[in-house]
């Protein structure tokens, strides 16, 4: 987004939305918002919000953290494995695998990217849930663990 | 009509509608918009705007249009525009008038279809209108040139509700200078019809069934795309006209609060409202009053007796065809509501809106809340209404956390 203030306004309809949606949302320490799902076999998978521009107006990508990867050398995500979640693109629906870049880490996430002015609280609640449990598989079958 | 003409700079002044005064301090108030206004305003003053009329058109001189002239002259005497005024008269069959500020003059251009369709009076109206745009300094903000350049399009809701609201200032300016609510209205029919219609006077109300069925129609279509006009709907502003006629003078509101409604109607429901402006007292605007009112009915009989102050929110909202008394008088009120809420979304032919569900819901918790609690039996009925509206009950959950976390505030 171009600024602050416009990133804002976008998170402030997202969550008018997402509390049409039932969803309750919450500021973490980074000061993120952040809403948590409840998934099967008592797994939990946390989904972001991130306001972006489209070409059709605002817009907001959820997404939620499936495995990170220290940098370095030896580090990073393998080629196998990435050639693996290009294969799972392929298949999923509505959501998508990708690789977000931080500081000490490469984070594979699942993300959606939706338009501000259409979205109505059933679409978003169905996005969000695929996000989380495209996350939460690819998390379970790389780590084992819960950590997001 | 002659106490009328009297009328000073002050009252025209004090005329103006506030929604357009608050929209206005809002634009002017944006950074962005005043740096691009700057650049236009110097574009402005190398306008070749007067040129195009002197080789184009005529201009109003007591020599060549004798009674256009006496009009234009007797209008200019009672407003202190601060520069020269010229008039025009350019070769155009519809009924048509615009002013533009120059650097050093304002310009009006009137088409010879308003000349030859309309009466002195009526003609009256049609330039006290286009001066006000000039008194007002609604020309000092180039809208068409800011609402075109894709930079703005963020803000193009904002600077057209903005136009709307000015076009309505205008309109009582152009009624003050004419002195008659039917010559105003006829001279706005005649606009819209294109007819001569020799020696009719046209009533507000000869129209206003008009007004109430396009209302009608925006309600079940949503007004998706109306916002975008840079004019409010005819029949809009002749029933404007009237709220402002009939409320006028000290203590009076002008009507502003009932024209607020009117012309959310028009309203892009994304728009957010500046902190500049009034809030609406129905919270989503005229196209949901709908829903406003017999989901408010619904939930505020869920304990029996419609409290006095629901009932006062209730009879500011206007559904065509719908009497408060009558429908309070009738047996069976709280399921007849329920139907009638159900029949609001089911009549309705574009899906609901996140932002006219948020607006729904937000409105009626607060008809829940007016005294101080919500009831168990009105918790039910707001999950009820919202499962009509597609909601989950979680939904409500939060809304009622939201507003009860507001009102702590």
């Amino acid at each position: 987004m171009s600024t602050e203030t416009e990133g804002k306004a976008v998170l402030e309809r997202f969550i008018e939305v997402a509390t049409l949606a039932g969803i309750k949302g919450v500021y973490d320490e980074d000061g993120e918002w952040a809403a948590n799902f409840s998934l099967k076999d008592d797994r939990t998978q946390v989904v972001y919000v991130q306001p972006i521009k489209t070409p059709e107006g605002p817009g907001v990508c959820v997404f939620s953290p499936a495995a990170d990867y220290k940098k370095g050398f030896f580090g990073g995500i393998s080629g196998k494995a990435a050639i693996e979640l290009l294969r799972r693109n392929e298949n999923l629906v509505l959501t998508r695998y990708g690789l977000r870049r931080y500081k000490n880490a490469e984070v594979v996430v699942a993300s959606t990217d939706l338009l501000l002015s259409s979205l109505d609280p059933e679409e978003l609640r169905c996005a969000m849930w695929l996000t989380a449990v495209a996350a939460d598989a690819w998390e379970l079958e790389t780590t084992g663990g819960d950590e997001y | 009509m002659m106490q009328m003409k009297q009328a000073d700079l002050s009252a025209l002044v004090s005329a103006r509608f506030r929604g357009d005064v608050e929209l206005f301090t809002t634009i002017q108030k944006d950074s962005d918009l005043s740096e691009e206004q700057k650049r236009l305003d110097v574009m402005r003053k190398r306008s070749r705007l007067r040129m195009r009329f002197l080789a184009t058109a005529v201009r109003v001189s007591k020599a060549l249009l004798p009674t256009v002239a006496a009009s234009v002259e007797q209008l200019a005497s009672r407003v202190d525009l601060g520069k020269p005024l010229e008039v025009f008269v350019y070769a155009e069959g519809s009924i048509n008038a615009h002013v533009a500020e120059t650097g050093s003059r304002f310009l009006v251009g009137l088409s010879s279809g308003a000349v030859q369709t309309l009466t002195s009076a009526e003609l009256e109206y049609v330039i006290g209108h286009e001066l006000a745009h000039a008194l007002y300094g609604h020309t000092e903000l180039a809208v068409g040139h800011l609402v075109e350049n894709p930079r703005f399009s963020d803000k193009s809701k904002l600077l057209r509700a903005w136009e709307r609201a000015a076009e309505i200032s205008a309109d009582r300016m152009g009624l003050l200078c004419c002195g008659d609510l039917e010559v105003a209205t006829t001279a706005l029919v005649k606009t819209l019809s294109g007819l001569p219609l020799p020696g009719v006077r046209v009533n507000p109300s000869d129209i206003s069934g008009q007004w109430d069925s396009l209302l009608e129609e925006l309600m079940d279509d949503g007004a998706a795309e109306v916002w975008e006009n840079s004019h409010p709907f005819p029949p809009l502003r002749i029933k404007a006209l009237e709220a402002y006629w009939n409320n006028r003078g000290p203590g009076s509101d002008n009507g502003d609060g009932e024209i607020r409604r009117l012309l959310s109607v028009m309203d892009s429901p994304e728009r957010s409202r500046s902190a500049d402006e009034a809030p609406l007292q129905d919270g989503g605007g005229a196209v949901l009053a709908r829903f406003m009112l017999w989901g408010g009915l619904y939930v505020g009989l869920a304990d029996g007796t419609l409290a006095p102050a629901a009932r006062t929110r209730l009879e500011a909202l206007t559904v065509p065809g719908v009497n408060l008394e009558t429908t309070l008088a009738a047996a069976n009120v709280s399921p007849a509501a329920l139907e009638q809420f159900k029949a609001a979304r089911a009549t309705r032919r574009v899906k609901l809106k996140a932002t006219e569900l948020s607006a729904i819901m937000k409105q009626l918790i607060s008809f829940a809340t007016l005294d101080g609690r919500i009831s168990p039996a009105e918790r039910t009925r707001l999950s009820q209404l919202a499962k009509e509206l597609g909601l989950v009950d979680q939904a409500v959950e939060l809304l009622i956390q939201q507003h009860q976390n507001g009102a702590a505030r």
